[in-house]
């Protein structure tokens, strides 16, 4: 297991982490989650010893691990562009490590057969790494790190150099592959979707700084703030004036409907007429045909409709934002108003605080049409 | 998507036993990882030390030294000489005959570099072959040719036509550079303008332009940076060229001669020193430039996209002219390099036409001058390949103090003029405790100087080829420094050994200006023995000799290309 403790990197004056504590618990799968630049590759790094912190602390399985090098850590890296020797075959790549861990001979033949069965390249150990596809050098790559039976595995986007169905399938292999060995794994990746079917945990990241950390489900339906929302998943944001809170949800008020919204955790009391940003998924949203009678109701006016195959993307505008809506099917052509039912409980809203992280075009939008849709 | 079943149990810190980092008690069994780690610390530590050492002694003491000690030479009263109308004179001509044939040889070599781009021109082979030949040679052999063709007694001016001209001086001098420097613009342009590609200029031609227009709006602007880079590079091989200046300025006397006949002829060290910097100076300006300019990545090289479209075809009065003036200079070469090879079975060229095979006799019981020239060249070949390699290394993969130094010192030979390193190492090792004026030493070492810049350059090229995770990937995997440079870096390094190995063989068997200085009645050199024949009018010993040599630089050539096949890229033509 692996604990960070307030660890703080800069490269030239710039902060690429900053005071980052996360405990990554035996045997689980943890993702860091973020955009590039986040500083998501650098905590990796420094946990694997290519990096020495500023300041803070890395403890792997309880030993305070800074000053060595990555070759003194139970730690073991696979890397995005695989990293495999050119000039050396699949079983001598899987050996070289434990070489340096001085076993006999037959003991390293045994792991070799061992990490290779694991990675399903049985018999493949004499090819030589040109003769092999990319998906299997990552395999390779995989099976060398496992043969030295790390502490922790290390991943650094290792999917992001395949193409979209090899790394479909990867994924797969790469989990069941943990669940067999029980390897506590650190992946890096900027794949929100690799970071959902994989992690077992996530730790979005945005500016060397942890966003939120939970399940894909925590991450997914309850966004701590609007930049997870935004960056998890697709996501619709609409800008509302704050109305009243019940125990468990706020009411606003989105261009004239009143809209039941669940807030982040950890809001901050917001004063009745205040402006909050609202987010909704798009399979959260259906419509339904304009009923003129209700004046509280949210329409919109259909501008698109994009079939998928699996969904049907349609495009609302609301007031002048745009609303995607992804539904089975969808009969309506452009041009048609609707009405825009929102499923309970899953609008969620957050208030606009100083400095924090607004949807992009928020600011844009100019507050006098809301106000006025709002009256 | 993952249910949420992690482990949350897990995630709460076991407690572990303190380790001995914390405690320092003795019975806490620490995990044998970090056992390791202090002594494997050390070690790595001594690995990187004594690289950095070799590379930094190296060239502190055969880059740094010697310059520096160049400076401090002169006295107040060489100083002073600046002001002497034989040193304004040598200054002027070095420029007027470096700005033109800068400008010459950049736009031959800026045609050549056109041609070999477009492959539905015929007849590349053939100028593929004539801009390699001065690479390979030595670049006064087109001087002594000249001599031989267009000289007082030469050939064609005196035998054919009747003249009693010569080309020698200012012209001869400006044809000679333009034909042996024009092969480095063309081998600096043609990536580019391979680069520049067939799409772009397809949507030119497409929008209606039309070949003209083409050229002068997107080839030429796209390939301007790199223009600059090879005027610069030319620049300052040309301003810095010894041997041409010397076989055919006649009284054109440039800095560099002027320096050697202060050095040999005079023994005035000082003014020679005054000479030297003096040419150093416009030299240096010129490298720091092309630093510059080469630090600026040029948009062609970003998209690198190679157009799948064939070529637009040239019209055909742009190609007809373009093949015509390549074919001139073509032909130009081959009577060049012909009349060495002719000269060498000439009996007395100028005056008994009659074949002999004396002067290959001469050349070969001389042949202590050519074999020395194999010799120390193949030996300079080995420790300037190790040394850059190692250079490299360190400078790109480790994190030592003092690398950008380093970096700096390895390519400056680059800057420095042949003939000043010679009078530099010929003052620095002169007495102890550096006296190694006289030894087969110092010849094999200011060799591995000139080589140096090239073969640094390519060693860095191939090391940045190595993605920086694959050592990575080793060092994590649990293997000291010592055991990543042997089993990976190594073998990876390998293709690029033997193609930098080629490389500096034939910059050390070419090399002239600063060897000239150093050779002893014992010890003689191809190249500068080449000169000497040449001054006393021995023309066919000095042919005999150059073809000989030429003989030895195309052999370890072959045995390259034979050992490597295409995996051999030496000139990208």
């Amino acid at each position: 297991m692996i604990e960070l403790k307030s660890l703080c990197k800069s490269f030239d004056g710039v902060p690429a982490v900053r005071d980052l504590d996360l405990v990554v618990g035996r045997g689980e799968f943890l993702c860091l989650l973020g955009s590039s630049g986040c500083g998501k590759s650098t905590t990796l790094r420094m946990i694997a010893g290519f990096v020495q912190p500023d300041s803070g602390t890395v403890l792997i399985d309880g030993i305070d691990v800074s000053g060595f090098g990555p070759d003194a850590r139970p730690t073991s890296m696979v890397f995005q562009d695989y990293a495999i020797f050119p000039h050396l075959t699949v079983a001598e790549n899987i050996e070289f490590g434990l070489k340096a861990q001085k076993l006999a001979r037959d003991e390293r033949a045994r792991r070799t057969e061992e990490a290779l069965e694991l990675v399903g390249l049985t018999g493949l150990g004499g090819r030589r790494p040109n003769e092999l596809s990319g998906g299997q050098q990552q395999r390779v790559a995989v099976a060398r790190s496992l043969a030295i039976r790390p502490s922790v595995l290390l991943m650094d986007e290792p999917l992001s150099n395949l193409d979209a169905k090899t790394r479909i399938q990867l994924r797969t292999q790469l989990r069941e592959i943990q669940r067999d060995t029980g390897t506590t794994i650190v992946y890096v990746t900027h794949d929100q979707e690799e970071a959902l079917a994989l992690g077992d945990r996530i730790a979005v990241m945005r500016d060397g700084s942890l966003e939120q950390l939970g399940s894909g489900h925590e991450i997914y339906l309850a966004p701590s703030n609007g930049y997870v929302a935004d960056f998890v998943g697709i996501t619709n944001w609409l800008v509302g004036e704050f109305a009243g809170e019940s125990p468990e949800s706020w009411e606003v008020i989105v261009a004239g409907a009143a809209l039941p919204a669940t807030p982040a955790s950890a809001s901050p009391p917001v004063s009745r007429g205040s402006l909050v940003d609202v987010s909704v998924r798009p399979e959260d949203v259906s419509l339904t045909e304009e009923d003129a009678t209700d004046g509280r109701a949210l329409r919109g006016v259909v501008r698109d409709v994009q079939f998928l195959g699996p969904v049907v993307r349609t495009y609302v505008d609301v007031e002048g934002s745009v609303v995607i809506v992804h539904s089975a099917q969808s009969g309506w052509s452009p041009g048609t108003t609707v009405r825009l039912a929102i499923g309970n409980g899953t609008a969620r809203a957050f208030p606009r605080t100083e400095g924090a992280w607004r949807p992009p075009g928020a600011a844009a939008r100019p507050e006098s049409a809301v106000a006025a849709a709002a009256s | 998507m993952p249910s949420t079943t992690h482990r949350t149990g897990s995630v709460v810190p076991e407690p572990r036993p303190r380790t001995e980092l914390e405690t320092d008690s003795g019975q806490v069994t620490r995990p044998d990882w970090q056992r390791r780690s202090r002594r494997r610390l050390l070690a790595d530590r001594i690995t990187v030390g004594t690289l950095a050492v070799y590379v930094g002694g190296l060239l502190v003491l055969l880059v740094l030294v010697p310059t520096v000690a160049m400076l401090f030479e002169p006295d107040g009263e060489a100083w002073r000489s600046l002001a002497e109308p034989r040193v304004a004179q040598a200054a002027k001509n070095t420029v007027v005959i470096g700005v033109a044939s800068t400008l010459s040889a950049t736009v031959v070599g800026f045609l050549f570099a056109y041609a070999l781009s477009r492959p539905d021109l015929r007849g590349r082979a053939v100028l593929r072959v004539m801009a390699l030949l001065p690479l390979i040679s030595p670049p006064f052999v087109v001087g002594l040719a000249v001599l031989l063709l267009f000289g007082r007694r030469g050939l064609i001016t005196h035998e054919l036509l009747g003249l009693d001209v010569s080309l020698l001086g200012l012209g001869g001098l400006w044809l000679v550079q333009t034909l042996a420097f024009f092969p480095m613009a063309t081998l600096t342009l043609l990536p580019t303008l391979k680069n520049i590609g067939s799409t772009l200029e397809w949507a030119g031609r497409d929008l209606g332009w039309t070949w003209f227009q083409t050229f002068r709006r997107v080839t030429l602007p796209l390939a301007f940076p790199t223009i600059l880079n090879a005027l610069l590079l030319v620049g300052m091989f040309v301003i810095t060229d010894f041997g041409n200046p010397v076989l055919i300025g006649a009284g054109y006397q440039v800095l560099s001669v002027e320096a050697y006949v202060q050095a040999v002829g005079r023994q005035d060290f000082g003014m020679a020193a005054v000479l030297c910097v003096l040419l150093f100076v416009p030299t240096l300006i010129l490298f720091l430039i092309q630093r510059r300019v080469l630090s600026r990545r040029s948009a062609v090289t970003v998209s690198g996209k190679t157009g799948s479209l064939p070529p637009a075809p040239l019209p055909p009065m742009v190609r007809r002219g373009l093949l015509t003036v390549l074919g001139m200079v073509s032909a130009l070469m081959i009577l060049i390099y012909g009349s060495i090879v002719a000269g060498s079975f000439t009996r007395a060229w100028g005056a008994d036409w009659s074949l002999t095979l004396d002067h290959w006799r001469t050349a070969l019981l001389r042949g202590d001058d050519i074999r020395n020239s194999a010799l120390f060249s193949t030996t300079a070949a080995v420790i300037t390949t190790i040394s850059t390699l190692v250079a490299a290394y360190v400078v790109h993969r480790t994190k030592v103090v003092g690398r950008g130094v380093m970096d700096g010192l390895a390519v400056l030979p680059s800057a420095i003029p042949g003939t000043m390193i010679g009078i530099s190492w010929l003052l620095t090792f002169n007495e102890a405790p550096l006296a190694l004026t006289g030894t087969a030493l110092i010849l094999v070492l200011v060799m591995v100087v000139r080589a140096l810049p090239v073969g640094y350059r390519t060693a860095v090229t191939t090391i940045n080829q190595i993605s920086p995770s694959i050592d990575e990937a080793a060092t994590d995997l649990g293997a000291s420094r010592a055991r990543v440079i042997v089993q990976i870096m190594f073998p990876l390094l390998g293709g690029a050994f033997t193609t930098s190995l080629v490389f500096g063989f034939l910059h050390a068997i070419n090399t002239l200006s600063a060897v000239i200085f150093l050779t002893s009645p014992g010890i003689g050199l191809g190249a500068p023995t080449i000169v000497n024949l040449a001054e006393f009018g021995q023309w066919g010993a000095a042919t005999g000799v150059a073809a000989g040599l030429m003989v030895v630089s195309f052999a370890g050539l072959a045995v390259a290309k034979l050992a490597l096949g295409s995996r051999l890229r030496l000139y990208d033509l």
